[in-house]
C-alpha cells in the first residue's frame, strides 16, 4: 500500500473537509451494524496514514461505488474511484472481498480472459431476430447469457433483455452486429481491483470491436456502457466508436421517435430505479424517463430519485449479505410506497438484486412488486412497421 | 437381562414399530421369514426413503434383525415371554459380503419359476448382502456315499462348464472315470426326475467329464510332507482312497497289493467291457503322482511278505487294512466240491487276468473249466452283478449256453437293472424262482447236471425281500458242464495269520470302532468290504475311505476321535413341490451303445458315452432340487470369502416383554392370540404401527435404555497424526486402481504416519486392523479410501449396507460403538478421539475410469491427497449441543389429544397441554417456545392436534414466521410435519390411534436427539445472510429456519436437526453458511492439493 498516497492524490482525497455529508447518505453507513463505518472515516484513516486500517475497514470492500457521496461532496473527492484504485493495490497483496455465488462469476471473468474460452455466445439469437456482419451498429450483449444460469430461478429476465434489444433495433431497420466471441466488459474486475483480468478482457474486446468496422456501440447494461465509453480509452486503448446505452441511443432525434408503439388500454403505474452507472456515472437520467413516457406509462417517482437515488445494494458480486439485503429492502419499500405496480430499471443487476431480496418469505408479501427491465417492456409494445420520418 | 420387544414381520409396519421403539430406547428383535426385509408388503414410500429406512433398521444399535427366521416356541406371559427362534442359514456371512455380484454371474442354477439365481441379491431389500436359496441337500447329493456335490456338477455340465464339473468331482473322489462307469449310482436312485419320467443319467454325465479331461490340467499343490508314514493293505477303491486322502494331507503312503495288478476287485472282478483297464490305470497314475507308492504282488500277513508287526517296525505309524472280500460264499449243497463247480469271482479273476497278464496259467485254467469250449453248458447261480458279469463275460468267450438261475424274481435281483437287461440282450437266459438242490457228477468227469427245485415267494425276510419257499415235488434236472457260484463273498482273513491282535466278528468281518475305523489293535485301521457285511459298491468304499483317512489323520495328529467330524451336520433333504412345468416329461438322452454284433466278439466297452451336446441336454433335465446345487462356484468367485455353505441353522432363546405381530399371524405357525403383551398390526399401516409402539413403550417403560451420547470431539490443538487406508474391494477397486502405488505415494506425505492397503475395508478384520494401527501409531486422523462418501452420522439414499457396516465397524456412528463386533469405540475414557475422512474411490475412480486405469490411479491419489489435506486443516469450532429434555407440548384438543397425552405420560415424557390457540411459535436452544396465557410455554417437541380442518389451518398459521410454511408431510402417515420435532394428528384419522402414534414418534425423536453430535452442524454467519430462504428450500431435513425480525433477519440452522451434509452451504448464494468439517478453507486446501499447487 506504499502507493496509497499517490492514489489519494489522483482522486482528490486530500481535499476532504471532514464535513460528513457523505456519511449522511452512504447506504452502507446506514446498515452496517457490526461496526461504524463511513466514507469520511475511511478517508480519515487514509489521510492519517494508516493504510492497514483502511484495508480493514468494512467499507473498503463493501462500498458500492454508487457515487452517491460524490454528488454531495463539496470538495469533489472521488471516493468511489479512490477505493477502486486502492482495491487494485489490495488485490496485488492477495486480498479480496467476500465473493457471492462461490466466486463463480469472477471465475467466469477469468475464464473469458483466456484467448479461447470456448463459449457459445450467439446461441440465443433465434427465431425472427436479425443480426448482420456489416452493420454500423454493434450490440454489446454483456453477461446476460451467463446470468441466465444463475438467476433464471429467481425470475431474472436475463437473455430476454438482449432479445428485446435486437427486436427493437430490428424494428428500426437496424440489423446490428453481435460479436461472436464477446468477453465480459471487465467492469466488475476493474471496480474490485483485479486489473490484470480487466485489461486482458478489454484488449480481447477491443480487438473484435475494432475489427468489426462498426461506428456505434449499443448496450443494455449501464456497466458495459460506462466501461466501454470511459474506462477502455482511459486505461487500455482508445477506439473511434460512440457508445450508447440503448435508452440513450433511442433518445437521439430521428431514431427513438420512429418507434411505432402500440397503445395499451391498461398501462401499469411504474416507478423508476436509476442505475448508478447510468445515472451518476454517465449522467443519463432523462432518456429512460422519456421512453417510459412514450410508452404511456404512468410514472411516480420515488422520494430519492435521479442523482439522489438509492443504489440497488450490491456491486461486483462481493460483500452481499445482510447489509445489502437491508438496502434492497429499504429501496423496495420506497418503491412500494409510491403505489406503483411495477419497478422499472435499466440494469439487469438492479433487477437481480431486488428480486433476490424479495425471496425472503417473511417479506414476500410486503415487498411484492413487479420488477422489469425497460428494454423488455418496450419490446412488448412494438407495433408493425416504423412510423414515418417526422416531417 | 433386558426384555425387549419381538416384532414379527419385516414389512413396513414392522419396521416402523421397530424404529419407533428402538429410537425410544427399547431393545427390538425384528424377525422376518424371508432373507430380505421389505420384500413382501411393499412400502408406499418413495424408494429412496424405503432404502434409508431399511438401512436404519439394519444399523440401529437397538434393533437385532433376524432374517429367514421362524418362531419355534412361545411360552410365558406378557412381560416375560420365553421365545425360541429358529434361523435358517443364509449361507453368506453378513459381515463380509460386499454385494459385488460376482457370485451371481457364476451361479449355474436359476431357481425354477423365477428368473433369479440360487444365490441372489435384491433391489431395495436389506440386508444388502447375497443370500443362497438352499432348502437343503439335493436328494442326489445326499445319497452319494462319496460326498460328491452331485447336483453341483450336473448344474455345471448343463451350462457346458465341464472343467469346473470335473474339478468339483475330483475334489470329492479320486476315481471319477471308474465311478462314471460302474457306480451303482444311488444319486440316480434318489433322483426326483424319476417321479416324472426317468432319473437324470448322472453316472454317464460324470463319465463324460472324466473322459473329457482324463488327466487334470492343474493339480492343487500338496502340502509339505509331514514326515509320517502310513501303510495301506489293498489297492482297491477303499484302500486307494485312504492313500490318496492321506497323501493330500502330507503323509507318505505305501499301498501293498497281493494281486499282480492294481485296482483290487475292480481289476479282477469287473469285466473290461464295463471298465476298460486304461481308465483304472490313468486314475491310479494320478494318485501315484501325488506320491503314493503301490507295491504289487506283496502279501501282508504272518505267512506273507510282511507281517503287521513288520510294517510297524518298518516305520509305518498306522496301517489300514483294505483287503476287500475275495473269498466266495459256498452253497452248502451236495456235489459242490466237484470239479466244474467254480466261484464266480475266481472265474472273473481268471478271465480278467488272462487278458491283462501274459501268463499261460490263466488261459490253461480257463480251458480246463470250459472243457467243451463254446459248447460248454454253464449255469450261473445268483442274481447280483457278479452273476451278470460272469454270464456276459462267458458269452464273450463264445459260450453258447449261459443261464442264470435265481431263486427269487426279477424284482428282487440285486444286480443293476441295466446290467440284467444287457445280459438278456446278449443272449443270457435267466430263470427265476429256481433253487439248486445238488450237483450231479463225479470227480473224474466233473459236473453232469444240476438238480433244482422250483420256488414261490412267501413272507418277506430280514432283508425286506420276499423269502423264496420251495414248491414240494417240483424237482427237475438241468444237464450242465460248469456251475458258477456267484452268491457273495467274504474277506480272506486267513492271510493275516496268527497273532495279529485283531478281533473278527461273527459275520467274518474285521471289527472296527464305528467312529475311528480302528480295529482292536491300536494303529491298525480297516475299511471296505473287509469290515462291512454288505457287499460294498465302489462309491461306498470311497466314501468309507475318506472317513477312515480323516480318522487316521486325527489319530496320528493326536486329536480325540470325537472331533473327527467329517460331515455331521444334520442337513434337511430338499424336497419341494414340483411345478406344473417341471412335471412335463422330458425323456432321458439315450447313450450310444456298441452294436450287438461287435459286443460278443470283443471285450470293447459297451457304453460309448455322451457327446458334449448330449451331456448338456441330459444335465438340463435336472430339476434343481436344492435349488442351490452346492457346485461351490460362488465360493471360488467370492473374493472376500463370504460364502459359508456349511453354515448351521441357529436356535436362539430370548426373553421378551411384548410381541408385535405385523401381518398375518398364521405365517408364524404358532397360536398368537391377541391379548396382554401380544399385539397385531396390519402390515402396511404405519400409523397403527406407531400407535401400537406407543402402547409397547408404556408396557416396557422400565426396559428403556437411552441411546449412548456421543463421545468427546477431536481437538485441533493436537498435531495431526494421519493413518491412510486404501481399500481394494477385491477387484472392484484394485482391478482398476493401482492401490499399492496410491499407498506408496500418500505414505510419503506430511503427517501421514501409517499407510496401508486393505483387501476389504468393510470387513471386521479391516476395522480391527485400523484400530490396531490407531493404537500402535497414536493416530488421531484416519483417511479411508473405499466406497463410503462421507464420515457423517447419516444415512442417505446412496448409502449401502456395506458402507453402513464399514462405518459401524469403525465406530463412526456415535450411537454405534460395537454393533457388529466387540471393538473399541471411536472415543473412550483413555482413548484419543479420531477424526475420520472417507473418500469414495470405487465409484469416483474405479468405476468411472474403468477403461483408463492410470487415470483412475491418478485421480484416486489426488482425491486422497485432498482428503489428507482436509484432515490436516484445523477444525472449526462446533456449536454448543442444544439442550433437549424429555418434554412435549400438545397444542389443540379433542379425543386424539387425550390419547396422545396419556401415551406420552406412559412413555415417561413430561407433557403440557395448551388448548387455546397459540401465538407465534419460536425455537431456541433445542426448545420450542409458545407464548400463551401471558407466559412462555416450552418443550423439546410439539404435537399439534387440530379437531378439524379449520383448526388445522389456524394452528399451522402460528408457524408462519418460519419459512417455509409448516405443512403435514405427505408421506408422514398423518403424524409427521416437514419440521422435525413438530408432530401433528390428522383430524381425518381415528383419534385414539393417531394420538398414540404421534406420542410414539415424539418418544422416538427425543431418543434420537440424545445421541446427536454437534460437530456436524452447519453454521450461519448472520452478516453474510440475506435470508433468501435458499437453505430452507434445499435442506432435506428441515434444519434451517429464518429467524429474527427485519432488519436482522437471518437463517439459523437447528443443531438438533442438522446432519452436516453441507447442501445448504453449497447452495447459499452469499456464502453465509459454513460446515465445520467442510468449510471453504477445507475446500481450498483440497483443491490446492488436487491441482498440485
Amino acid at each position: 500500500m506504499e502507493r496509497l498516497p499517490s492514489v489519494m492524490s489522483q482522486n482528490r482525497v486530500w481535499y476532504c473537509l471532514d464535513c460528513g455529508k457523505c456519511s449522511a447518505v452512504c447506504p452502507i453507513t446506514r446498515w452496517e451494524t457490526r461496526q461504524y463505518t463511513s466514507p469520511r472515516l475511511l478517508v480519515e484513516k487514509a489521510v492519517q496514514g494508516h493504510p492497514d486500517e483502511v484495508l480493514d475497514d468494512p467499507l473498503f470492500w463493501s462500498c458500492l461505488t454508487c457515487k452517491r457521496c460524490s454528488e454531495l461532496c463539496p470538495s469533489g473527492v472521488y471516493f468511489s474511484e479512490f477505493l477502486r484504485d486502492a482495491r487494485a493495490m489490495a488485490q496485488e497483496k492477495g486480498q479480496k472481498g467476500e465473493c457471492s455465488h462461490s466466486e463463480v462469476i469472477q471465475v467466469w471473468g477469468r475464464i473469458m480472459a483466456h484467448a479461447n474460452p470456448a463459449q457459445d455466445r450467439l446461441g440465443w439469437i433465434d427465431g425472427d431476430l436479425r443480426v448482420s456482419h456489416d452493420s454500423d451498429v454493434l450490440y454489446f450483449v454483456g453477461c446476460l447469457p451467463y446470468y441466465d444460469a444463475l438467476f433464471k430461478k429467481i425470475g431474472c429476465e436475463g437473455i430476454e433483455i438482449a432479445r428485446a434489444a435486437i427486436r427493437i433495433l430490428n424494428h428500426l431497420g437496424i440489423e446490428p452486429q453481435v460479436l461472436a466471441d464477446e468477453r465480459c466488459c471487465g467492469h466488475d474486475q476493474l471496480w474490485e481491483g483485479d486489473w490484470e483480468t480487466f485489461q486482458a478482457l478489454a484488449r480481447l474486446n477491443l480487438e473484435q470491436i475494432q475489427a468489426s468496422g462498426a461506428q456505434q456501440i449499443v448496450t443494455t447494461c449501464p456497466e458495459c456502457a460506462r466501461t466501454l465509453k470511459l474506462d477502455y480509452p482511459r486505461l487500455v486503448g482508445g477506439h473511434p466508436l460512440r457508445v450508447f446505452h440503448l435508452t440513450e441511443f433511442l433518445a437521439q432525434p430521428g431514431i427513438g421517435d420512429r418507434l411505432n408503439l402500440k397503445a395499451e388500454d391498461m398501462s401499469p403505474t411504474v416507478t423508476y430505479q436509476d442505475p448508478c452507472r447510468l445515472g451518476r456515472h454517465l449522467g443519463v437520467y432523462d432518456a429512460p424517463r422519456q421512453l417510459m413516457d412514450r410508452l404511456g406509462l404512468h410514472r411516480i417517482e420515488m422520494g430519492r430519485t435521479g442523482k439522489a437515488s438509492l443504489c440497488c445494494g450490491t456491486s461486483c458480486w462481493t460483500q452481499c449479505g445482510q447489509v445489502s439485503k437491508n438496502i434492497q429492502v429499504e429501496r423496495l419499500r420506497e418503491a412500494k410506497a409510491t403505489g406503483a405496480e411495477c419497478l422499472v430499471t435499466a440494469c439487469v443487476k438492479c433487477q437481480i438484486h431486488f428480486k433476490c431480496a424479495q425471496s425472503d418469505p417473511a417479506l414476500r408479501e410486503e415487498l411484492g412488486i413487479d420488477i422489469r427491465d425497460l428494454t423488455t417492456l418496450l419490446a412488448e409494445r412494438l407495433g408493425d412497421g416504423t412510423k414515418a420520418e417526422p416531417s | 437381562m433386558t426384555r425387549g420387544a419381538l416384532i414379527l414381520g419385516g414389512n413396513p409396519a414392522g419396521c416402523q414399530a421397530a424404529l419407533d421403539l428402538a429410537d425410544a430406547g427399547i431393545q427390538v428383535h425384528l424377525v422376518e421369514s424371508a432373507p430380505f426385509l421389505g420384500q413382501e408388503d411393499r412400502f408406499t414410500l418413495p424408494s429412496r426413503w424405503q432404502h434409508t429406512r431399511l438401512l436404519e433398521v439394519c444399523k440401529h444399535p437397538n434393533i437385532t434383525v433376524w432374517t429367514q427366521t421362524h418362531l419355534s416356541r412361545v411360552e410365558g406371559e406378557a412381560g416375560r415371554f420365553r421365545i425360541e427362534l429358529r434361523q435358517h442359514p443364509r449361507y453368506v456371512d453378513l459381515s463380509k459380503c460386499t454385494a459385488c455380484g460376482d457370485c451371481l454371474t457364476v451361479c449355474p442354477v436359476t431357481v425354477p419359476g423365477t428368473d433369479r439365481k440360487a444365490i441372489h441379491l435384491v433391489r431395495d431389500g436389506q440386508p444388502g448382502c447375497a443370500a443362497i436359496d438352499k432348502i437343503g441337500k439335493a436328494p442326489c447329493s445326499n445319497a452319494c456315499p462319496g460326498g460328491i456335490h452331485v447336483q453341483g456338477y450336473v448344474a455345471l455340465i448343463a451350462q457346458g462348464r465341464f472343467q469346473e464339473a470335473i474339478d468339483l468331482i475330483r475334489e470329492a473322489i479320486p476315481l471319477p472315470g471308474i465311478c462314471g462307469r460302474i457306480c451303482t449310482h444311488p444319486c440316480e436312485v434318489n433322483c426326483r426326475r424319476a417321479e416324472v419320467d426317468k432319473a437324470v443319467a448322472i453316472r454317464l454325465l460324470k463319465r463324460f467329464v472324466a473322459d473329457l479331461e482324463p488327466v487334470p490340467r492343474q493339480e492343487s499343490p500338496l502340502p509339505p510332507p509331514n514326515g509320517k508314514r502310513v501303510a495301506v493293505v489293498g489297492a482297491g477303491p477303499g484302500g486307494i482312497t485312504v492313500a490318496d486322502r492321506l497323501a493330500r494331507l502330507g503323509y507318505r503312503v505305501t499301498v501293498f497289493e497281493k494281486l499282480p495288478v492294481i485296482g483290487g476287485m475292480m481289476a479282477v472282478g469287473i469285466p473290461t467291457y464295463r471298465l476298460p483297464r486304461e481308465v483304472i490305470a490313468r486314475e491310479y497314475q494320478q494318485i501315484q503322482n501325488r506320491g503314493v507308492e503301490i507295491r504289487l504282488n506283496t502279501t501282508i500277513g504272518a505267512g506273507g511278505d510282511h507281517s503287521l508287526d513288520d510294517l510297524f517296525r518298518m516305520g509305518y505309524e498306522a496301517i489300514c487294512l483294505a483287503i476287500g472280500a475275495h473269498r466266495s460264499h459256498t452253497l452248502r449243497i451236495p456235489g459242490e466240491e466237484l470239479p466244474g463247480v467254480v466261484h464266480g469271482i475266481e472265474l472273473l479273476k481268471v478271465i480278467n487276468l488272462s487278458q491283462q497278464l501274459d501268463d499261460p496259467q490263466y488261459k490253461a485254467t480257463l480251458e480246463r473249466w470250459l472243457r467243451r469250449g463254446a459248447q460248454t453248458r454253464v449255469a450261473v447261480l445268483g442274481g447280483g452283478n457278479t452273476a451278470m458279469d460272469v454270464s456276459r463275460s462267458l458269452r464273450r468267450l463264445g459260450v453258447q449256453e449261459v443261464r442264470i438261475l435265481y431263486r427269487r424274481t426279477r424284482n428282487e435281483m440285486p444286480a443293476i437293472p441295466e446290467e440284467v437287461e444287457d445280459a438278456e440282450q446278449e443272449g443270457v437266459q435267466i430263470e427265476f424262482l429256481v433253487s439248486p438242490v445238488r450237483v450231479i457228477g463225479d470227480a473224474e468227469n466233473g459236473v453232469a447236471a444240476l438238480e433244482c427245485l422250483r420256488m414261490k415267494l412267501g413272507e418277506p425276510d430280514a432283508s425286506g425281500r420276499r423269502r423264496p419257499v420251495p414248491i414240494a415235488g417240483s424237482e427237475f434236472r438241468i444237464d450242465l458242464d460248469l456251475v458258477v457260484l456267484a452268491i457273495g463273498q467274504a474277506p480272506d482273513l486267513e492271510q493275516l495269520g496268527e497273532g495279529h491282535g485283531i478281533t473278527v466278528t461273527r459275520e467274518e468281518r474285521i471289527h472296527v470302532d464305528g467312529v475311528r475305523f480302528m480295529t482292536t489293535r491300536p494303529g491298525v485301521f480297516a475299511v471296505g468290504d473287509a469290515v462291512t457285511s454288505d457287499k460294498m459298491a465302489v462309491i461306498e468304499a470311497i466314501g468309507m475311505g475318506k472317513k477312515a483317512a480323516a480318522a487316521i489323520d486325527a489319530y496320528l495328529q493326536g486329536q480325540p476321535p470325537h472331533e473327527v467330524v467329517v460331515d455331521a451336520r444334520e442337513v434337511p433333504i430338499a424336497r419341494r413341490e414340483l411345478t406344473e412345468e417341471e412335471r412335463v416329461p422330458k425323456p432321458r438322452v439315450p447313450v450310444p451303445l456298441l452294436p450287438m454284433a461287435q459286443r460278443l466278439t470283443s471285450y470293447a466297452e459297451v457304453e460309448l458315452g455322451y457327446t458334449a451336446e448330449q451331456a448338456m441336454a441330459e444335465a438340463q433335465r435336472c430339476l434343481v432340487c436344492g435349488p442351490c446345487s452346492e457346485c461351490l462356484a460362488c465360493v471360488r468367485a467370492c473374493q472376500p470369502g463370504a460364502i459359508v455353505h456349511e453354515q448351521p441353522e441357529r436356535l436362539v432363546d430370548l426373553e421378551i416383554g411384548a410381541i408385535l405381530c405385523a401381518g398375518d399371524p398364521a405365517r408364524w405357525g404358532l397360536p398368537l392370540a391377541e391379548g396382554r403383551g401380544v399385539y397385531r398390526l396390519p402390515p402396511t399401516e404405519l400409523t397403527t404401527a406407531s400407535a401400537v409402539a406407543a402402547q409397547v413403550m408404556f408396557d416396557l417403560l422400565t426396559e428403556r435404555r437411552p441411546l449412548p451420547a456421543p463421545g468427546p470431539m477431536i481437538s485441533d490443538r493436537e498435531a495431526a497424526r494421519i493413518g491412510v487406508f486404501v481399500c481394494q474391494c477385491g477387484g472392484e477397486i484394485a482391478g482398476v486402481v493401482d492401490t499399492e502405488t496410491v499407498r506408496r505415494r500418500v505414505a510419503a506425505w506430511p503427517d501421514v504416519v501409517d499407510a496401508q492397503v486393505l483387501p476389504f475395508s468393510c470387513s471386521p478384520e479391516a476395522a480391527e486392523e485400523i484400530w490396531r494401527a490407531v493404537t500402535a501409531n497414536r493416530l488421531n486422523r484416519v483417511v479411508l479410501a473405499a466406497c463410503s462418501c462421507c464420515a457423517l452420522d447419516q444415512i442417505c439414499y446412496s448409502c449401502t449396507y456395506q458402507r453402513v457396516r464399514c462405518k459401524a465397524n469403525l465406530g463412526v456412528f456415535p450411537d454405534h460403538p460395537s454393533r457388529l463386533m466387540d471393538m473399541m469405540p471411536t472415543t473412550g475414557k483413555d482413548r484419543t478421539p479420531v477424526l475420520f475422512e472417507f473418500v469414495n474411490i470405487r465409484e469416483q475412480c474405479a468405476w468411472v475410469h474403468a477403461d483408463d486405469p492410470p487415470a483412475a490411479t491418478a485421480k484416486a491419489t489426488a482425491l486422497l491427497a485432498a482428503a489428507i489435506a482436509r484432515a490436516r486443516a484445523p477444525i472449526l469450532k462446533a456449536p454448543e449441543k442444544p439442550t433437549v429434555d424429555r418434554s412435549a407440548l400438545i397444542l389443540g384438543g379433542g379425543e386424539a389429544a387425550l390419547a396422545c397425552r396419556a401415551a406420552l405420560t406412559g412413555e415417561g415424557i413430561a407433557v403440557r397441554h395448551l388448548e387455546e390457540a397459540p401465538g407465534q411459535v419460536r425455537r431456541s436452544g433445542g426448545q420450542y417456545q409458545v407464548m400463551a396465557q401471558d407466559r412462555l410455554w416450552q418443550a423439546s417437541a410439539l404435537v399439534l392436534i387440530p379437531r378439524d380442518a379449520e383448526e388445522q389451518v389456524h394452528l399451522l398459521a402460528a408457524f408462519d414466521g418460519n419459512a417455509p410454511r409448516l405443512q403435514p408431510d405427505p408421506f408422514g402417515n398423518g403424524i409427521l410435519t416437514h419440521r422435525p420435532g413438530i408432530f401433528y394428528c390428522d383430524p381425518a384419522l381415528d383419534p385414539a390411534t393417531v394420538g398414540a402414534a404421534a406420542a410414539a414418534q415424539v418418544a422416538a425423536w427425543l431418543g434420537r436427539q440424545e445421541m446427536r453430535s454437534p460437530l456436524q452442524t452447519a453454521l450461519v454467519t448472520p452478516s453474510r445472510c440475506r435470508a433468501c430462504a435458499t437453505c430452507v428450500q434445499v435442506c432435506e431435513f428441515g434444519a434451517p429456519q429464518l429467524i429474527g425480525e427485519d432488519p436482522h433477519r437471518t437463517a439459523w440452522i437447528d443443531p438438533a436437526i442438522c446432519v452436516g451434509c453441507g447442501t445448504c452451504a453449497a447452495h447459499c448464494p452469499s456464502g453465509a453458511i459454513t460446515v465445520p468439517h467442510m468449510s471453504d478453507e477445507h475446500l481450498e486446501v483440497m483443491l490446492e492439493q488436487v491441482l498440485g499447487r
